[in-house]
């Protein structure tokens, strides 16, 4: 069988399959159960500063139609020091990226220096920034809508950290490249793209938002096109040295192939996993496809990353 | 047939409502589910109730019987509290069945421990057994008084054992439900056809689990712990998860046998918060 190690710039992994963000990674225990079940990493809940509780019911909801999921949950974490007990109790070999959120470049910086500082005998293989907040002063703007603000963040963090600085971009923007560059001259290693699309759901009955917060992220099937359209550009835009991690909507092998032919290093994925029966049993059917294909194929999982762009030149 | 699993809310009215106790803390509400819906619900299941704007949240099923299904809510936050208000006709979502239930079998002797508002989803448990006719069911119900000993004047004209205690002794023995199992076990012969149900304070479950242990046959307790924080029902949040070895109360859960809570050490020791930090019991 073919192998399914890749490298995210330094970061070694056995397979591309990432456990992405907000999935399943509020405790050390479900992280270590993911990576056991065969992901290549995992990725933990973002955490900020201040202990969230998030938002009130409804916040998670499944849309059979089209096998996707609206949420709204808040960014719900206990804060980044209460949060430092829980790495400390991740098993020794999984590896895991921590992702971070803020307002301010300076937030984001406390929670690196306060992480580095706890000499974890297993600390992060990265740190993803989560770029979803809103900004502190212009007035309520999504920071990572604002290619400047990006870039301040971004050198702000790489410039106090001694591991890679991923950036999570957001698909609700009308050019995802430019918020890519701002990350990349900032020193971003690794991009993952995309986070949820904006959405909501009315109940025509009350005639009222189901969500609590009324309006949320959709990920899941439905965006799938979208964030494969994302990686597309991205790889497009930024050549194959800069790493991609491609998500949103993977629910099967083949979407998994179709990220990595548009461009992607590896992926991301989460929502697949609602209502799950076994974790081992899933993730083994995703790994069983992907190298049944690359065998079919006779090439490796890095030849094919990239390969639906070389039609597009002809 | 297939069952329907409602993802997005089902709004219906309110069909019945009745306060279970004198003093007004505790209501059963039911619903009529239309008939064009076939829904299959196991007892320790549990829906999610949404008032439209307010909020949502987790209650386990009292009782399903000929498309009527009732939830007993107890006003404990915010939005219990806003269900105790409600009139018949008021719309209520529902979405749901959610999580794993209690497993039965006709061929058992069924013990079942319930401590205060834990009686709820161990009603429709009772009515399932009957209706599967198992061997025997004891029920052994505890409150702290015997206006908390919900649902008591149904269930001692059903054709089961029942003990009821109350920790003032204002009602039935003065004492836990748990010192009866701990005799019964101690006077029973064949334990092989015993199961073991409980729903209620963490600590009344922790004993029972203990007592099972002693008597070795945890593999045939079901506990739910239904009482404990839960945000999405789909096992994904990460919001509930028990360590250490990983399982969401929502969806692997809230029932759990006694082989797999004795690996779990948050159980009868640390529960989680919205947030995701831990408090002890």
């Amino acid at each position: 069988m073919s192998s399914l190690k890749i490298a995210i710039g330094s970061i070694l992994l056995r397979n591309p399959l990432i456990l992405t963000a907000g999935i399943l990674g509020t405790t050390f225990s479900s992280l270590n159960r993911c990576y056991a079940a065969g992901f290549g990493a995992v990725t933990t809940k973002s955490i900020g500063i201040e202990p969230r509780e998030g938002y009130a019911n409804p916040s998670v909801i499944y849309i059979p139609e089209i096998d996707s999921i609206i949420n709204a949950v808040g960014l719900a974490n206990p804060g980044y020091i209460t949060y430092g007990q829980e790495l400390k109790k991740i098993d020794s070999e999984v590896k895991y990226i921590m992702s971070i959120f803020g307002s301010t470049p300076d937030e984001f910086q406390l929670i690196i220096k306060y992480i580095q500082s706890r000499n974890l005998v297993n600390p992060p293989k990265a740190f993803e920034l989560n770029l979803s907040c809103p900004h502190a002063t212009k007035g309520g703007i999504s920071v990572g809508t604002d290619p400047e603000i990006v870039y301040e963040i971004v050198k702000g963090a790489t410039s106090v950290s001694r591991i890679p600085i991923w950036i999570k971009l957001t698909p609700n923007i009308t050019d995802i490249k430019s918020i890519a560059d701002a990350g990349v001259r900032g020193g971003a290693t690794g991009i993952v793209a995309i986070n949820t699309v904006k959405a909501m759901l009315i109940d025509i009955t009350t005639k009222k938002p189901i969500l609590a917060n009324i309006r949320g992220g959709l990920s899941g099937r439905a965006i799938k096109p979208i964030g494969i359209h994302a990686i597309y550009d991205l790889y497009e835009y930024l050549g194959a040295k800069t790493p991609l991690i491609g998500t949103g909507g993977i629910w099967n092998w083949q979407d998994i192939i179709e990220y990595i032919l548009a461009g992607a290093t590896a992926v991301g994925m989460g929502s697949l996993l609602f209502n799950y029966n076994n974790l081992e049993l899933s993730v083994n059917k995703l790994i069983t496809g992907i190298k049944k294909y690359l065998e079919t194929q006779d090439m490796s999982i890095s030849e094919i990353r990239g390969l639906a762009h070389e039609h597009a030149q002809i | 047939m297939n069952t329907h699993k409602f993802d997005l809310p089902l709004v219906l009215p309110v069909a019945f409502l009745k306060f279970e106790t004198k003093t007004q803390a505790t209501i059963t509400l039911e619903v009529v589910i239309p008939k064009q819906y076939s829904l299959s619900i196991q007892p320790g299941q549990y829906f999610m109730l949404w008032l439209p704007q307010i909020d949502e949240i987790p209650i386990s099923v009292s009782n399903f019987e000929k498309n009527r299904l009732a939830f007993t809510i107890c006003s404990k936050g915010y939005t219990s509290k806003q269900m105790m208000t409600m009139q018949k006709g008021d719309l209520l979502g529902l979405r749901g069945p959610f999580g794993k239930g209690f497993e039965i079998h006709p061929e058992n002797v069924a013990i079942i421990v319930a401590g205060g508002m834990g009686i709820t989803p161990l009603r429709y448990l009772i009515y399932n057994l009957l209706k599967i006719k198992t061997k025997q069911i004891i029920l052994l119900q505890g409150a702290k008084t015997a206006s908390e000993l919900y649902f008591q004047e149904e269930l001692k004209y059903l054709d089961i054992k029942t003990f009821f205690y109350t920790d003032d002794g204002s009602y039935g023995q003065k004492g836990f439900p748990t010192q009866k199992l701990l005799a019964l076990l101690n006077n029973t012969q064949n334990h092989n056809e015993l199961a073991l149900y409980g729903c209620g304070p963490e600590i009344m479950l922790k004993q029972i689990l203990e007592i099972a242990k002693t008597n070795h046959i945890q593999h045939q307790v079901q506990l739910s712990l239904a009482d404990r924080y839960i945000r999405c029902g789909y096992g994904i949040c990460g919001s509930c998860y028990l360590d250490d070895i990983g399982l969401s109360v929502c969806h692997d859960g809230p029932v759990f046998r006694g082989d797999i809570l004795e690996q779990i050490k948050d159980f009868g020791n640390f529960g989680r918060k919205a947030d995701g930090s831990k408090y002890k019991l």
